[in-house]
């Protein structure tokens, strides 16, 4: 389970740290607040304890800096030439380990990680891990990953691993009480399983078997999810990134993907979202105990010094900053000066 | 100025032509408007060009709004509160000027707000439902929460009654 991160002039960040909920960690903040950073530094921690990548490579690939050089996610805000990040995770034994890279804005090539702590605990105790980008991926699954390996084309290296981890077979063995539950859940939300037949996904549903390019985009994040945990992807002890759920669906659909996040939380899979979502803030609201261990974390430039800073909290109702309730807000005031007409 | 408190909360009206307390308890007030089969909002405040019927309610305490069925009955309340004060209004002959009604919900999250707002709009009915109608019974209908009140009437603040 990841337990904190920190950040020393890398990318958005000139110095930032961030304690994790073992639970659903939900980001909120303007664009250019780093949310999707700070997740894919994340994910590419928890991705490396299984494909072995060293740790700058993993980041190299999923920021894709122009020309490849690693060097270029050091903040340059301030002329400084170093940045690093320190990514800390609690064992089962409960011990904390870390991880860390140091990133010169000269490197050409990504050099090998500098590990300084715990490097062989992190790479032993494995990580099961997916990150949902925004842009949905499984309608264009046939043929793309052959693509990317025989071309150089430009994509972030999240939306390959996502249709790697999408293309896994069914895991061997009865699903579990709590894998069932979650599953029925799913089919009941897009009435219907996935099914996958020549590379293509296609939704099982009682009008016949439909493409996902027919599919609308929300049905096709229910389906991603499905497979998911149906190939035992999103089991106990994974961490599921989960960039803007909200992207393309329906606001009615947003509280059967809620009661879903949840139920894998309960399961024992540690969420990270970004969103930019009300509905998705107020379902967590409506929806979760106190025992599911939801924290907000509000990515906001401090007035002062401009920089990226970070205000946590466990109750919805104390976000703050809380761009998503100020817009509310601002329509509020709008609709007031229109009501009155210049009189107050 | 005129210093009123309602519904836990301390309103200073300032450059205001009248504000009372409309659900006057005490019947020795001349403000005190002695029909007591009919609901009443909390405040009513005239200005140059306008009536304000206001009602003051905590979103967070249903006993103030009774524990029937949530939201929908505090929306009944707050839409058969300005019916009536309208009728006792009119029956007055004090429907002197267009009316806008304010619900000031304290703890009610900005989203909710405009969400109330909209469906208590439709109700009242805001403006005239129909070319029939000769007269509007309310100009506009405003529900907002203490900060968007100070943020949007800052010649009248409110605090919350120490």
């Amino acid at each position: 389970m990841l337990s904190k991160i920190k950040f020393e002039r890398f990318t958005a960040f000139e110095q930032l740290e961030v304690k994790f909920s073992p639970g659903i960690n939900i980001f909120i903040g303007e664009n250019g607040t780093g949310k999707t950073h700070l997740m894919k530094v994340a994910y590419a921690a928890c991705d490396i304890t299984k494909s072995k990548a060293s740790f700058a490579e993993k980041i190299n690939n999923v920021f894709l800096p122009s020309g490849r050089q690693i060097g270029r996610l050091v903040n340059r805000s301030t002329g400084s030439k170093t940045g690093s990040v320190r990514i800390f995770r609690t064992m089962p034994d409960g011990n904390e380990i870390a991880l860390g890279l140091h990133l010169s804005n000269h490197s050409i090539e990504p050099r090998p990680t500098q590990i300084r702590e715990h490097r062989k605990s992190w790479f032993e105790g494995q990580i099961e891990t997916v990150y949902i980008p925004v842009k949905d991926m499984m309608a264009n699954a046939p043929g793309f990953l052959s693509l990317y390996h025989a071309r150089e084309i430009h994509f972030e290296e999240i939306y390959v691993d996502i249709l790697r981890k999408a293309y896994m077979p069914i895991l061997k063995g009865p699903h579990g009480r709590q894998r069932r539950k979650i599953l029925e859940k799913l089919q009941t939300a897009m009435d219907g399983r996935v099914i996958v037949k020549n590379d293509e996904f296609l939704l099982h549903s009682k009008h016949g078997k439909l493409e996902f390019t027919l599919l609308a985009e929300g049905y096709r994040k229910l389906g991603l999810l499905w497979v998911l945990i149906q190939n035992g992807i999103l089991l106990e002890g994974s961490v599921l990134f989960w960039d803007e759920p909200e992207a393309n669906l329906n606001p009615k659909l947003i509280g059967p993907i809620v009661e879903i996040l949840l139920e894998l939380r309960r399961f024992g899979v540690q969420i990270f979202l970004a969103t930019h979502d009300y509905e998705v803030l107020k379902e967590f609201d409506l929806q979760m105990k106190k025992t599911d261990q939801v924290l907000f974390h509000s990515l906001f430039r401090a007035p002062q010094t401009d920089r990226i800073t970070c205000a946590s909290t466990d109750e919805y109702a104390k976000i703050s900053p809380n761009t998503i309730d100020d817009t509310f807000g601002s329509f509020i005031d709008r609709d007031i000066r229109r009501t009155m007409g210049g009189e107050k | 100025m005129k210093r009123i408190e309602a519904g836990g909360y301390l309103f200073e009206f300032r450059d205001v032509l009248d504000a009372f307390v409309f659900d006057e308890t005490d019947d020795t007030k001349p403000t005190y408007h002695g029909a007591t089969v009919l609901k009443a909002v909390d405040i009513l405040v005239e200005s140059e060009n306008l009536w304000y019927f206001i009602e003051v309610k905590d979103f967070h305490d249903p006993a103030q709004y009774d524990r029937g069925d949530g939201v929908h009955e505090l929306r009944k309340k707050l839409k058969y509160k300005f019916r009536d004060t309208y009728l006792c209004r009119h029956a007055e002959n004090k429907i002197t000027k267009p009316i806008i009604y304010i619900c000031l919900l304290a703890n009610l999250e900005n989203a909710l707000c405009t969400q109330m707002q909209k469906v208590l709009s439709y109700e009242l009915p805001v403006r005239k439902p129909t070319p029939r109608w000769q007269f509007e019974l309310a100009k506009g209908c405003i529900v907002l929460n203490v900060e968007r009140w100070n943020t949007n009437f800052s010649k009248w603040p409110v605090h919350p009654v120490q």
